[in-house]
């Protein structure tokens, strides 16, 4: 055996490591489509909330105003729901174009751990409701989000993990009066189609 | 050189197996059928190689079922860990050997 051989042994152990133990099939339309339905979702939520209110914010609504409270949790988990739909197919698509597995333990253990700090994040968003705390609601999506991202870039690619740090970070200003949707746009809008775009140009990152 | 080729396990000597390792290294338990579609082997060969595998005791063998499908799992044992490390260091030093 020559010593290229070795090397080439060296890089198939490599190679099989990071294949078994993480999802790298991420598809760049996986983060455009959601981006871009978020936006959409944004558009339509300032709609309702300026037909409902003369602020225009609704950091300032009650859950008096149950109209409103059921048209923004429509329209968030339509949003949600299709995004989700989304992902998955293009990814699942992607991974069966390049005759990779869809469904291995780097898979299970990626939604698992996406799931856990999502479910935290829903319950922290029911005592919201609860407690008409309106204005936590963006820095408290931006955040859990972000630590979902940031948990679940072991188990996929590694850039994951900075657009978990810039969710994280977009919760300061969200919590500013009257930022909150702005940068909900950003955070969940333009962060994921620039993301899903940048997968474009470098699809091994 | 020649101490250094013989410090590389013969039990590796085949991609299949040196995939088995690697994909057992870093997760806990491998399924028959994942291991079959990561390293597109057939299923013979898989299981041949797996098989050599076992009676080196460097991997241990889990059967279960999963409602009526019966599901064959394969873990690293500690001893397999061990030696594919000191392949790996092996192989390392190979490649920055030089005469």
């Amino acid at each position: 055996m020559s010593q290229n051989q070795y090397s080439e042994d060296l890089a198939h152990i490599r190679s099989m490591m990071e294949r078994s133990s993480r999802f790298l099939s991420l598809s760049g339309w996986a983060g455009i489509i959601p981006g871009m339905l978020a936006l959409a979702g944004l558009a339509a939520a300032t709609w309702c909330i300026r037909q409902a209110s003369a602020t225009g914010r609704y950091d300032a609504m009650d859950n008096h105003d149950s109209m409103l409270v059921i048209q923004l949790g429509a329209i968030a988990l339509i949003v949600l729901a299709l995004s989700i739909f989304a992902s998955w197919y293009t990814c699942m698509r992607k991974a069966r174009l390049e005759k990779q597995s869809t469904w291995t333990p780097a898979i299970r253990n990626m939604l698992l751990h996406f799931a856990i700090p999502l479910m935290a994040g829903a319950i922290i968003v029911g005592w919201i409701y609860q407690k008409e705390q309106w204005q936590m609601l963006s820095p408290v999506l931006l955040s859990f989000y972000g630590l979902a991202l940031v948990l679940v870039s072991q188990f996929t690619l590694r850039s994951v993990f900075w657009l978990g740090i810039l969710e994280i970070s977009l919760s300061i200003p969200a919590g500013i009066t009257g930022w909150d949707l702005p940068v909900l746009a950003i955070g969940f809008g333009l962060a994921h189609i620039a993301y899903g775009i940048m997968m474009f140009n470098k699809p091994k990152a | 050189m020649k101490d250094l080729i013989e410090a590389l396990d013969k039990t590796f000597d085949s991609r299949i197996r040196l995939g088995i390792m690697s994909a057992l290294m870093v997760n806990d338990a491998v399924e028959f059928n994942t291991l079959k579609e990561l390293l597109d082997a057939t299923d013979g060969n898989l299981a041949s190689h797996l098989k050599g595998l076992e009676s080196a005791a460097y991997i241990s063998v889990q059967k279960s079922f999963n409602g009526r499908k019966p599901m064959t799992r394969y873990k690293a044992t500690r001893q397999g860990r061990k030696a594919f490390e000191s392949h790996i260091a092996a192989l390392e030093k190979l490649i920055h050997f030089k005469p």
